[in-house]
């Protein structure tokens, strides 16, 4: 039976009834599976090599390898903890984890507090972490009218790059620091207007590691690159089929920077895609400056080695510990929630204004159907 | 978690964002966590309620069912140190899914986040009095939490040694070790309350009751003994062991504290022992009336014999034609008294010290009261005999305590051993009735029941509802330990599978005066014998103390 097919059975009966009165057509449903099948479809080595530049010979194996020093991994989180339409609160944490092999070092918070969110004195919270970290004098600055949740997620990416920064200040030669995201960051039409204030930060990170001697790499989850003519088709997905029919049973990578579909290099490093694991179940996109990418085969090995655990096959190790002790559990948000409420019944305010002052959003959030 | 402590909240309304340089030099503080502080997730309890604490331990480390373990209240204005006992340990994680079923890769490297949980029955608390005294109570609240666990060690179980008895038996087990400086003993104001002593085959039943014997022998032959024991053995194992193994004689030092009467003239050569005799005129008809499942009618001949014949007589008279005929002139049939005389015939013929002349029988009463170990060694008789001697011997134990308690002469209590306790305290058809008024109403005139089986299932509930004293050595079938859980006076539910993973020697001992049920390990009675025949001064039974209460009339 097809995934839209009848279900028999009572409870069947019932799913065909939401799907004809609840919920979306499902020849539409199905129209967009036919759409989506699309961009799972076997890749063609031949259009692939013809539109992107890369063939079968540009994907090279890495051989994991062990090493001494420790691995560093970045990460951050944000939740917003009461928005009030031109202002809203919100919590921000980062930090690193450190491991040494296989054994879990320690992990660092550089930051964890609140962050308002308001468009008449963000400024002021951005300069003070890009003067005092970054040495940086120039005002951050956004050029038009932005969303509130942009500005704290800009103030979130600020915070990781203090996060890096620190870890990098911290690290040694041979140690490799990971970061969760990208370096390349033109590529992203949402950064555009703060770029040049964050390839401020990240140059003064290259740099930083530089002067350890330790290797800095960007590990990308996702990816808006694609490639194909008619239908855009994921690049990362199409190269990690095409790689691990390649290069079977084995980790590998390949460079994009400087093929067809990566010509430009607006930016002191390189870009590859990289499997670390036969059995992962994804590869990903890895963003590496020039000092690293010189020789990014013993790098790519040596995270490879450590990125072999049961937790998470395939994805560097020491990165999935950083996302899960960064992360701001539901109950840490609400708890601060409510201290904020208890904040404001201190100040005067009562229940009713409190209640008023929220988003409108929230409130219909609040207002569970069963 | 963010900072939103209240000086935020106290700032005059109005005020302004302070400005950078009002802030001072950037300076970035990190919070660092690692291994070294209190980041450490184990040994602190982190759940649940009164009834059941929580707590986790790293997958390799090794902690046992049935150990006992201290939390300290971080609370230190309360300075309370609680004890629990481990009921359960169980896999478990901070991952969600079916993570453990489809494990690739080189292995977990965060083992911190895969431990195992372990769940804690508590057992009470010890709280600091006011002038620093130490008390044990049970607990009304739980520990704070995070609160840290760790091993008990003898330094916590020193209130268990002012709460023991005088009758020592093993020493205290925490999981599978043993802690060497804390005694178990039995109190002996417990033992006319009836004590029940439960284990399977070859788990270590007559180690126990000859530590016990051994025990009270010791008391008895120091002039604290506050009851007397009597032991009636079928399988002459008590004596002088069997297989290897060692008996109450050999207690050199404190032989002055146990009589014996036995029917095995190899045991008579020793002058300790007196040959068993029971006189004719002692037996009365319901001795008879235990051994055979007897018709209606012969039941009803048996209970006219009183009537019919002299009391002191009636055995010799009974067999003989003129008796039988006496029998019938009162309406009985001649088949249902020649059923009974060709019975008694029988008895007479099997129990050969059954005699004319003497009687053990008042002198064991009679060391019974002074406080002394009797032994009655009856290797070559048969079952019925055995439960012939204990029916006669009970009987008359029990008219003579009720007759001294009435007159207010009685000396001290005692203790009734009956093996294989189910043939008599089964309930309804398997039961005799005077074990049952025993366990029933014995405990007013001092006389207590020692029942040892290996099938407390087979025992009345409710009989078994008397026996404040359990002694439990291991017990395979789920019924036994159901029926135990039923009518312990403490609560042993939780207790299930430790009891079921008992090893030989190992033993759970719930009494009166103790304030939970207590993992022993048993003296290993050869070694027992080796110290008692060693040691020097007797210890004298600790005074309750620290409010508990005496037991219960």
């Amino acid at each position: 039976m097809g995934p839209f097919g009848t279900v028999p059975l009572k409870i069947g009966i019932y799913l065909h009834l939401l799907f004809h009165f609840e919920m979306i057509e499902r020849e539409k449903v199905a129209e967009a599976a036919r759409a989506i099948k699309e961009y799972f479809s076997p890749v063609d080595p031949g259009e692939f090599e013809v539109e992107t530049g890369i063939g079968a010979g540009d994907f090279r194996e890495i051989v994991p390898q062990d090493f001494d020093g420790q691995i560093f991994a970045i990460d951050g989180s944000n939740v917003v903890v009461f928005d009030l339409g031109n202002i809203s609160l919100n919590q921000i944490k980062a930090g690193y984890v450190v491991y040494r092999g296989t054994e879990w070092q320690r992990t660092v918070i550089t930051y964890d507090d609140l962050f308002t969110a308001d468009r008449e004195n963000y400024r002021q919270q951005f300069n003070r972490y890009r003067k005092g970290i970054f040495g940086l004098e120039e005002s951050f600055e956004l050029k038009s009218e932005e969303e509130l949740d942009r500005i704290s997620t800009f103030f979130r990416d600020l915070q990781e790059h203090v996060a890096l920064y620190e870890a990098a200040k911290e690290a040694k030669e041979g140690d490799v620091v990971l970061y969760d995201g990208g370096f390349s960051l033109w590529r992203e039409p949402y950064y555009r207007e703060v770029l040049k204030r964050i390839r401020e930060v990240l140059n003064r990170i290259f740099e930083r590691a530089e002067e350890s001697g330790a290797d800095l790499l960007a590990v990308s989850k996702s990816s808006k690159l694609s490639w194909g003519r008619g239908i855009s088709r994921p690049l990362i997905g199409s190269a990690d089929r095409f790689g691990s029919e390649t290069v079977p049973d084995k980790p590998w990578c390949v460079r994009l920077s400087g093929k067809k579909v990566m010509p430009e290099e607006p930016w002191h490093g390189k870009t590859y895609v990289a499997k670390f694991h036969p059995l992962a179940t994804h590869a990903f996109r890895i963003d590496a400056p020039d000092c690293t990418a010189e020789h990014i085969d013993e790098v790519l090995g040596r995270v490879a080695m450590y990125a072999r655990s049961s937790e998470s096959l395939g994805y560097p190790h020491a990165l999935f510990r950083a996302h899960q002790d960064l992360k701001i559990p539901v109950q840490e948000r609400n708890f601060n929630r409510l201290t904020l409420f208890e904040g404001l019944r201190v100040e005067g305010l009562t229940e009713q204004e409190i209640r008023g002052a929220l988003d409108y959003h929230e409130i219909l959030d609040g207002l569970r159907r069963r | 978690m963010a900072d939103l402590s209240d000086e935020r909240w106290k700032r005059p309304t109005g005020e302004e964002t302070r400005s950078e340089e009002e802030e001072g030099p950037f300076e970035l503080k990190p919070k660092t966590i690692n291994n070294e502080d209190n980041s450490n997730p184990y040994n602190k309890i982190i759940s649940k309620d009164v009834r059941e604490y929580h707590f986790i331990v790293p997958s390799d480390e090794w902690v046992e069912l049935g150990e006992i373990v201290s939390i300290h209240d971080r609370r230190e204005e309360r300075d309370t140190t609680f004890l629990a006992r481990i009921t359960d340990i169980r896999h478990d994680s901070n991952y969600d899914g079916n993570w453990d079923t489809i494990v690739r890769g080189d292995g977990f490297y965060d083992t911190d986040h895969i431990f195992n949980r372990v769940v804690a029955e508590p057992l009470g608390c010890i709280m600091k009095e006011d002038g620093g005294r130490e008390r044990f109570r049970k607990s009304r609240t739980i520990p704070a939490k995070f609160s840290p666990v760790t091993k008990a060690e003898k330094d916590e179980f020193q209130f268990l040694v002012e709460v023991m008895g005088g009758i020592e038996v093993g020493r205290l087990r925490n999981g599978s070790r043993d802690v060497k400086e804390i005694p178990v003993a039995l109190h002996s104001d417990a033992m006319d309350h009836h004590m029940g002593v439960f284990a399977t085959t070859g788990m270590g039943k007559s180690n126990f009751m000859k530590v016990f014997a051994a025990s009270c022998m010791k008391r008895a032959s120091s002039n604290e003994s506050k009851f007397g024991l009597l032991i009636i053995d079928p399988h002459g194992e008590y004596i002088l062991g069997k297989k290897g193994t060692k008996g109450l004689l050999q207690l050199d030092r404190h032989r002055d504290g146990i009589v014996c009467y036995s029917t095995d003239p190899k045991h008579l050569k020793d002058p300790l022992v007196s040959n068993l005799t029971v006189k004719r005129s002692e037996i009365l008809p319901q001795d008879i009336e235990v051994l055979y499942d007897w018709t209606p009618a012969q039941r009803e001949a048996l209970e006219a014999v009183s009537r019919v014949f002299y009391e002191e007589a009636w055995l010799e008279d009974i067999i003989t034609p003129e008796g039988a005929a006496k029998m019938v002139a009162e309406g009985f049939h001649e088949k249902t008294i020649g059923r009974i005389s060709r019975t008694i015939k029988t008895i007479l013929d099997k129990n050969r010290y059954i005699s004319d002349l003497t009687s053990s029988v008042p002198g064991i009463i009679n060391n019974l009261l002074e406080g002394k170990v009797v032994l009655v060694d009856i290797p070559t008789l048969g079952e019925r005999s055995e439960l012939f001697l204990l029916s006669l011997l009970s009987r008359t134990i029990l008219d003579r305590y009720k007759r001294e308690s009435a007159e207010g002469t009685r000396g001290k209590s005692c203790l009734i051993t009956v093996e294989e306790a189910q043939r008599v305290l089964g309930g309804g058809e398997g039961s005799l009735a005077r074990f049952e008024s025993i366990a029933r109403e014995g405990r007013k005139f001092g006389v207590g029941l020692c029942a040892v089986t290996q099938q407390p299932k087979l025992i009345d509930k409710q009989l078994l509802s008397q026996f404040n004293t359990l002694v439990i050595l291991g017990l395979a079938d789920r019924n036994d330990r159901t029926r135990l859980e039923e009518s312990a006076k403490q609560d042993l539910s939780s207790l299930d599978v430790e009891i079921q993973t008992l090893e030989k020697g190992e033993a759970i001992i719930s009494t009166l005066n103790i304030p939970f049920p207590v993992p022993a390990r048993i003296h290993l009675y050869e070694r027992y014998l080796e110290d008692l025949n060693r040691s020097k001064a007797p210890v004298k039974e600790k005074r309750q103390s620290r409010g508990f209460n005496p037991p219960p009339d």
